[in-house]
């Protein structure tokens, strides 16, 4: 596979352009809108498994990058398999009526969640290099921020206004935000160590991706809370599926580029080395 | 008897003397070279790493490896040291061991390439540690 980022970023793009004219002119209804975004979801989650598991691939068998990337595309599975169980509860209880939530693919998406967090964990700790001092309080500061922001701006009021939030709810709530965001911040330790590599190229979709599950599935939390949240409903609903897929793809186009890793063209080199200079 | 001065050397080292300081040299550039490789494999993929080593070879090929050498490429080394002046020898090095971090840099980043070669010049024998702080093949970052 070369690396020609171009098919997968149209493929992304087309994908999230897509679901937002469903959601704009929603042909057929809100039922085709909600088959297809989640159609979307699962082939897009499936698709970052694929390639994933196709970049671990790349790796010689006794690489601990090999078992990063695997644990990447078994996460990624994981989540397709609850993308599939929600469209089937969707579907099965019919357009209008309400969606058990937690639902049982709830426990499928945050079983997956460990894989990708393990990951990497792994990831990072194989690099075998610290940051400075400076760049981790840096990136602690800002995800503590982050945390600060979702967790006391949604989640905190939604459990302290009303006594009567299901535990399960808000238990999945946090776990999400949590598990999320811990992705997202080891991830972007990786970047801070490689992003002036080519090797670093994956981790900043992933880092992207994981951000906008963090604020989609906080979003989402909130939304059902507050009784709004129904696929092509409102503006808020619409931006928390869209963000959503986003996410996806992102961090498939993350799996995509480490699968797809090149070397420049020896001019592309001297090129780069003299707009260093 | 004592042996002429070697013509490959110019009469500063004699000829075991300078045998000695090309097959060092040859071995300090050999453990960049698998250091970078390495590190490239292990963070990039195999084929990376082969199209790391393969891009080393077209430079040596382009920088008059063979002319300079006789050895047909870089890979030759591991079966045979060069037979020329080691200082013309460590000079030949310096110049691919920069392309090579170079190169490594552009793959790894600058941080990652600097905790590599830390930890390859901590591996490295002590006879070869004194040559690299001698000769500064793999500066030490």
């Amino acid at each position: 596979m070369r690396e020609s980022l171009w098919p997968a970023r149209i493929a992304a793009i087309g994908a999230v352009a897509t679901l937002i004219v469903l959601n704009a002119f929603q042909p057929g209804g809100a039922a085709v809108l909600e088959l297809a975004s989640d159609g979307l979801y699962a082939a897009t989650a499936l698709l970052g498994a694929v390639l994933a598991f196709l970049a671990a691939s790349r790796f010689d068998r006794q690489v601990p990058q090999r078992r990063v990337w695997s644990l990447l595309g078994i996460g990624l599975l994981l989540w397709a398999l609850a993308e599939l169980m929600w469209t089937y509860y969707q579907i099965g209880v019919g357009v209008g009526v309400d969606v058990p939530y937690p639902s049982p693919a709830d426990i499928v998406w945050a079983v997956g969640t460990a894989p990708l967090v393990l990951g990497v964990f792994l990831g990072h700790r194989s690099l075998g290099v610290r940051l400075s001092p400076r760049q981790r309080l840096a990136a602690t500061g800002a995800y503590a921020i982050l945390l600060t922001l979702l967790a006391g701006g949604l989640l905190v009021p939604m459990f302290f206004s009303q006594p009567g939030v299901p535990w399960a709810e808000a238990l999945l709530g946090v776990y999400y935000l949590i598990g999320d965001l811990t992705l997202a911040f080891i991830a972007t330790l990786s970047l801070g160590v490689l992003w002036d590599g080519l090797v670093g190229r994956p981790w900043l979709p992933i880092v992207i991706g994981a951000l906008l599950f963090a604020l989609s599935d906080t979003a989402f939390t909130y939304a059902v809370w507050i009784g709004v949240y129904s696929t092509g409903a409102n503006l808020l609903s619409a931006a928390i599926d869209v963000s959503s897929l986003a996410a996806y793809t992102a961090i498939a186009v993350g799996a995509y580029r480490q699968a797809s890793l090149r070397l420049p063209n020896p001019t592309d080199l001297h090129k780069a080395s003299a707009s260093r200079a | 008897m004592t042996q002429p001065p070697s013509r490959f050397t110019g009469g500063l080292h004699s000829p075991e003397a300078n045998a000695a300081e090309c097959a060092d040299l040859s071995l300090l550039f050999l453990a960049l070279r698998a250091a970078l490789s390495d590190a490239i494999a292990r963070t990039g993929g195999r084929a990376l790493a082969l199209e790391f080593d393969q891009r080393l070879e077209a430079y040596a090929g382009e920088h008059a490896w063979h002319a300079l050498t006789g050895l047909p490429s870089l890979d030759a080394l591991r079966g045979r040291v060069p037979d020329i002046d080691c200082r013309m020898l460590l000079t030949v090095y310096q110049d691919y061991s920069g392309y090579a971090r170079q190169l490594a840099g552009r793959l790894l980043g600058d941080q990652l390439l600097r905790s590599v070669i830390r930890s390859a010049c901590m591996k490295l024998p002590s006879n070869l540690a004194e040559l690299n702080a001698r000769t500064a093949m793999i500066p030490y970052a």
